[in-house]
């Protein structure tokens, strides 16, 4: 596994993948994106656990694009028990979801998220959100263990 | 008898005959004393001229020491059987002649020179100087008897007995005769008065014999009937009233007499225990048995509390009729003493309830029932709230999530194709993106009409003037090269959710800053008026206005005045504004004309008549 940094993109969406991906491919910043198709897959990933069973990532994704709404087991659910793992909790968490209910947010920011960013239906403006991220958790931001993007 | 129990006549004779006899007697009485001092005094003077007489007639017989001559003179005195005894005394006190003869020389008294009487008992004695021409020659002694009087004494007494016993019968017979001209008007007094107590007639009335004292009491008396009959009359008035009340209203009065323990119950209440007249004791033990052996206790320390505290007491219990039926009572007392503290009894009141028990008894179901359906529909309004937010969550996530994979591919699409797509193809993706932009305004918007009329309100005194500016504020971009003059006026603080209240100046504002577009100069009014001491708040413009004979569609959820190449917006934006008003208790109007612009009007409250009914 490559240890340059990278995102991890969690979602089950193929659509909301496929533009997603075609959004950060666009970015003016472009970094590795590594996906995840539910919430298991995630963890599994994160945890060295299943399929990836002895090889905890090295290093951590720079953030976490996480969306609530997946199957097996939730968005909330692995935002629990990430920020619940000492090593884990470090690691920056962006929740993106269609959601607008207050209920969720309230829910993400008690369990750690680190930001909640409801979809926009624009895409134009979906595009400026990923472009946004990119700069800010990259570049801006500082990750325990894992260096910034060096401006360019 | 004594006096008191004698009759009027038999008093009035009494008086007349002791005022009779007491004047005679004293009348009588003084006669013989009179007669008695006038006699001795007679008596004295004829002896004492005697004296004088027989001692001018011995003075010749002393002078000359004749002694025979002497006796002969003092012998004339047998003549009168009053003198007792006679004496002739010499100057120097030697006896010269006495009589009568036989009586011996010691038996008369030593001369004591001293002329003049003496009475002892019924014997006079008296000494008469004896002289002549100025010469003493000695003296006369004389002893009469007065005795005589007491026949005399006792002929006055005679006389008056006599007058005594003849007037009395005189007396006796007047006074009967007198006496029934002031004894007969008392006597028929008290017949009628007899008459009255032994017949309970008040009717009757005396009859007046004069206008004197007894008379008056007559009128008096009668007077006093009148009275009793005015008031006789007013009471029974009245007991009957009573008793109707007491009949109509189906309750039964009862005593409870405390010094003699006895419980007394009028004729309705053996009805109440199911009872015959008759059948109940008179005791409070007896009393106790008749109720509901559950209820018992209770009625019981009722009861005893209020006569140990003097209160009043209401008490409701079950009473168990011998024929085994189950019957509701309710009873009221009263504790009574008399101004000594003694006396004591309870009275009261008892009524059979059991009918508006059995009502209560439906009511309490029938509530129980309303209960339960309330419960239900509760729960089941629940479970539908439950499934419309689960619904709208599926739409705030499942629905937008097409609409974003759509916009996102159409411009993928046009970015892919650029250059090799025909500037009508570019149109085509513009058009269907800006139609999957308006179906996510229109989601949205849904989406927050249902939040919220599922929101609870959360009210406090909110400063309107400066909500209004900030919203203003934020609708900048709307208003980006438009001249449009504010009128803002100062708001009364105003208790409300800031959060819903900021929706509705959001929306007005938002709708006004629209419709005014194709003014020159657009004016919009912000401000408050009172009316019937509720504050109005309103939103005017000098926009297009509309007809108000669709006024009643403003507030429909979809429903739009005009079309939308005109002015743009989702038709949902009112009716969320209806919404936030109606859920704070207000209502909201419009007045408006095609061309002179709109006025919106709401109140944040509900008005002090009542709540508005759902339109």
């Amino acid at each position: 596994m490559a240890t340059e940094p990278y995102i991890l993109l969690v979602e089950d969406n193929p659509e909301d993948l496929a533009l997603a991906l075609f959004a950060f491919r666009k970015s003016p910043l472009p970094c590795r994106i590594e996906t995840a198709r539910d919430g298991e897959e995630a963890l599994n990933f994160l945890f060295g656990r299943g399929p990836f069973s002895g090889q905890p990532p090295k290093p951590y994704p720079r953030f976490i694009l996480l969306d609530l709404k997946l199957p097996k087991i939730t968005g909330l659910e692995v935002l629990r028990e990430l920020k619940s793992d000492p090593a884990q909790k470090t690691i920056p968490v962006i929740v993106m979801t269609s959601s607008s209910q207050e209920k969720d947010m309230v829910e993400c920011y008690q369990n750690g998220a680190n930001s909640y960013i409801q979809k926009p239906i624009d895409f134009q403006q979906f595009q400026n959100i990923v472009n946004d991220l990119c700069s800010y958790w990259l570049r801006i931001n500082q990750t325990i263990g894992v260096p910034r993007i060096p401006p360019v | 008898m004594t006096a008191t129990k004698q009759t009027i006549q038999r008093k009035l004779t009494w008086v007349i005959m002791i005022t009779t006899t007491v004047a005679l007697l004293v009348a009588g009485a003084t006669i013989i004393f009179y007669e008695l001092a006038t006699y001795e005094k007679n008596s004295l003077r004829e002896i004492q001229t005697l004296a004088h007489v027989m001692a001018a007639n011995s003075s010749i017989s002393l002078m000359y020491d004749d002694e025979k001559s002497a006796r002969e003179t003092l012998s004339s005195f047998a003549a009168d059987k009053a003198i007792l005894g006679a004496a002739l005394y010499t100057t120097n006190g030697a006896i010269f002649a006495r009589y009568p003869t036989n009586l011996a020389a010691q038996s008369f008294p030593k001369l004591s020179g001293a002329p003049g009487h003496s009475i002892h008992g019924s014997t006079l004695v008296l000494f008469e100087p004896v002289q002549l021409k100025g010469k003493k020659y000695g003296a006369l002694y004389l002893k009469a008897d007065l005795a005589p009087i007491y026949p005399r004494i006792w002929l006055y007494a005679g006389i008056v007995l006599l007058v005594l016993a003849g007037s009395f019968f005189i007396a006796l017979l007047l006074s009967k005769i007198l006496q029934a001209s002031i004894s007969r008007p008392i006597t028929s007094l008290v017949d009628t008065a007899r008459a009255i107590s032994g017949r309970k007639d008040y009717s009757v009335r005396a009859s007046k014999a004069g206008d004197d004292e007894i008379g008056a009491l007559t009128d008096a008396f009668n007077h006093m009937l009148t009275q009793i009959q005015l008031r006789d009359a007013a009471l029974s008035d009245k007991e009957e009233r009573i008793r109707l009340a007491l009949e109509g209203s189906q309750t039964a009065t009862w005593e409870w007499n405390l010094t003699t323990g006895k419980v007394t119950w009028d004729a309705y209440h053996y009805a109440l225990y199911g009872l015959k007249p008759g059948d109940f004791e008179g005791t409070f033990k007896h009393y106790l048995t008749l109720i509901h052996p559950l209820d018992r206790d209770h009625v019981s320390k009722t009861v005893l509390q209020a006569v140990e505290s003097r209160n009043d007491f209401v008490v409701e219990y079950r009473v168990l009729w011998p024929d085994g039926s189950v019957h509701y009572i309710s009873s009221r007392g009263k504790a009574y003493v008399n101004e000594h503290g003694g006396g004591a009894r309870l009275t009261g009141l008892t009524l059979d309830i059991t009918e508006s028990k059995m009502v209560e008894e439906k009511i309490r179901s029938l509530n129980a029932d309303l209960e339960m359906r309330v419960q239900n529909r509760t729960s089941e309004l629940t479970a539908a709230n439950l499934e419309l937010e689960a619904f709208t969550y599926s739409v705030a996530h499942d629905l937008r999530a097409p609409l974003r994979h759509v916009d996102g591919f159409a411009q993928m699409l046009q970015e892919q194709m650029a250059g090799n797509m025909s500037p009508e193809g570019d149109q085509i993706v513009g058009r269907i993106r800006a139609a999957i932009l308006n179906m996510g305004r229109l989601v949205d918007a849904l989406l927050n009409l249902s939040r919220v009329g599922r929101r609870e309100l959360q009210r406090e005194t909110v400063r309107v003037g400066n909500l209004v500016k900030e919203v203003i504020a934020e609708h900048q971009n709307e208003t980006a090269g438009r001249e449009i003059e504010w009128q803002i006026e100062p708001f009364p603080p105003i208790d409300c959710d800031p959060g819903l209240v900021r929706q509705v100046y959001s929306n007005l504002i938002s709708n006004a800053i629209k419709y005014t577009r194709p003014r020159p100069k657009a004016l919009i009014q912000i401000g408050s008026s009172s009316r019937d001491g509720e504050p109005v708040l309103f939103v005017r413009d000098n926009g297009v206005g509309f007809d108000m004979k669709f006024a009643s569609k403003l507030f429909g959820v979809f429903q739009r005045l005009h079309r939308s190449e005109e002015f743009e917006g989702t038709g949902v934006g009112l009716a969320t504004v209806d919404r936030i008003v109606r859920k704070h208790g207000g209502r909201i109007w419009a007045d408006a004309r095609p061309g002179e612009g709109a006025t919106f009007y709401f109140t944040l409250q509900a008005p002090p008549h009542g709540p508005v009914p759902p339109s």
